[in-house]
């Protein structure tokens, strides 16, 4: 569910040239520069009602691992 | 190890199509600096439009006297740090007049602009806390921010609603405590931050306030206080941090605050701590120019004058200017290819300003930033919007 709806904001900011899936990786294989990241992330944002730390980003890599990490911002930021 | 070329083999690659073109906007070397608004570039007269030198004080008689005289009586430098053989009787005078002019028990003197930042945001936030801060903050900010080991959350740039949302969704029991960090001008747009919405914010969630007035200080308030002074919330700035290498025509950085126990940060703050102090004619020429600064309401005025002109003129030629709020003007180009083509013509014609692109601006935003000073005269201010019609093929 998660990531069906990430792959939706992920292609509104970049539409990527192959499917995306859970391995796609940010910078190897979608290209995002700097400003592009922080462009997703603010979509990220106001999509799941979330905030995302910026401390939290350089861990993130794949398209999987932000969705997981969404899934616990929710958690943790709704209860 | 491969070499720092290949690990950086896009910035390589970029500088190098740049340098082909005869293009290197952040390599320029001023050959001589004569005046606070001109300089030899290239062999060639120039006059300066961005030097964030807004009231012109790095060439002040006094400024230039009293550090040529503390040159002399102490010494280049300190060669040392403020909690070993660093501060001089010279030191603490300059932090009883800032301390003073704040009207605040203290302040505190960095050795930068850049370190005064890390020195407070590491040392004011801790891990568990939450750091808010403006998209927009410079470097140093972030820089401070992630030394401080608290989490970090961003809020879009002068949007207070934004803001307020990103407090909103904070985790339910959280305990650590809530900082808030905005400019009072942002260096690349040159727009203002909505200071007292802010402060709204900031007593509605009990949250601390941090303002960095680099680009603020001596443009703003009665006595050049920054823009804290200019909205009247100068009482609930918790910590207040500016540079001296703007408006104060210097270098260095300070802090005031009304927290008891600001003095620990001489402790606990390595960026204070573990670098040398600023060297005495820095020092010297702080103090005349603070007090030049404080009763500078002439200056504010010119500078006022001249932001007014300049701004008349280059919308006069059709340019768009991203915030009439600030000396700083942000003529926008519509391409990367437009910015550096009228940037290197500028440069040609003698006028320097600055060029910025991103990752310094938002994405698809070409700045030619313009920064306006006190001492420019209104032939130079002609002669600058005359260029700029040249280069841009307006007018």
């Amino acid at each position: 569910m998660t990531l069906e709806t990430l792959y939706e904001v992920i292609a509104r900011v970049k539409p990527p040239e192959k499917p995306l899936t859970a391995e796609t990786r940010f910078v190897d294989d979608l290209g995002l520069d700097s400003l592009t990241v922080m462009e997703l992330v603010a979509e990220v944002e106001d999509t799941f009602d979330i905030n995302v730390p910026i401390n939290l980003l350089p861990e993130i890599h794949t398209v999987g691992e932000l969705a997981a990490t969404i899934d616990r911002l929710r958690s943790e930021q709704h209860e | 190890m491969s070499s720092l070329a290949a690990r950086m083999g896009d910035l390589a690659r970029e500088r190098g199509h740049l340098a082909a073109a005869g293009i290197n906007p952040f390599g320029v070397c001023m050959d001589e600096v004569t005046t606070a608004t001109e300089a030899v570039i290239g062999g060639r007269p120039t006059i300066l439009v961005g030097t964030n030198n807004y009231l012109g004080l790095s060439f002040a008689p006094r400024a230039i006297e009293a550090a040529v005289e503390a040159t002399r009586r102490s010494g280049t430098g300190t060669t040392g740090s403020r909690v070993a053989n660093g501060t001089y009787a010279i030191h603490q005078r300059l932090e009883r007049r800032i301390a003073d002019l704040y009207e605040r028990p203290e302040a505190l003197v960095f050795s930068t602009g850049y370190m005064a930042n890390l020195a407070v945001l590491s040392t004011v936030a801790k891990p568990g806390d939450t750091i808010l801060l403006d998209a927009d903050s410079h470097s140093c900010i972030y820089d401070g921010c992630r030394l401080s080991g608290a989490t970090m959350v961003r809020f879009r740039h002068n949007d207070v609603e934004d803001l307020e949302k990103r407090i909103r969704r904070l985790p339910k029991d959280r305990t650590g405590d809530l900082v808030i960090v905005v400019e009072g001008i942002y260096s690349m747009l040159g727009d203002r931050a909505p200071l007292a919405e802010i402060v709204e914010v900031k007593k509605r969630h009990g949250a601390t306030l941090i303002v960095d007035e680099a680009h603020s200080l001596g443009v703003f308030g009665a006595k050049g206080r920054g823009l804290s002074e200019e909205a009247g919330v100068l009482d609930e700035v918790d910590f207040l941090v500016a540079t001296f290498s703007k408006s104060v025509g210097t270098i260095g950085g300070f802090c005031v605050s009304n927290e008891a126990g600001l003095d620990l940060l001489r402790y606990t703050s390595r960026p204070y701590v573990f670098t040398a102090s600023l060297p005495p004619p820095v020092v010297a020429a702080a103090i005349e120019s603070i007090d030049m600064m404080e009763k500078g309401t002439h200056l504010r005025a010119r500078l006022w004058g001249n932001v007014e002109h300049l701004h008349r003129g280059l919308t006069g030629l059709g340019l768009e200017i991203l915030a009439a709020e600030s000396p700083i003007l942000a003529v926008r180009m519509p391409s990367e290819q437009a910015l550096l083509a009228c940037w290197m013509g500028l440069l040609e014609q003698g006028i320097y300003v600055n060029l910025a692109l991103p990752p310094a601006t938002p994405q698809g935003v070409y700045l030619l930033r313009c920064s306006v000073c006190a001492e420019h005269t209104r032939e130079q201010l002609e002669r600058v919007i005359h260029a700029f019609s040249e280069v841009t093929g307006r007018g």
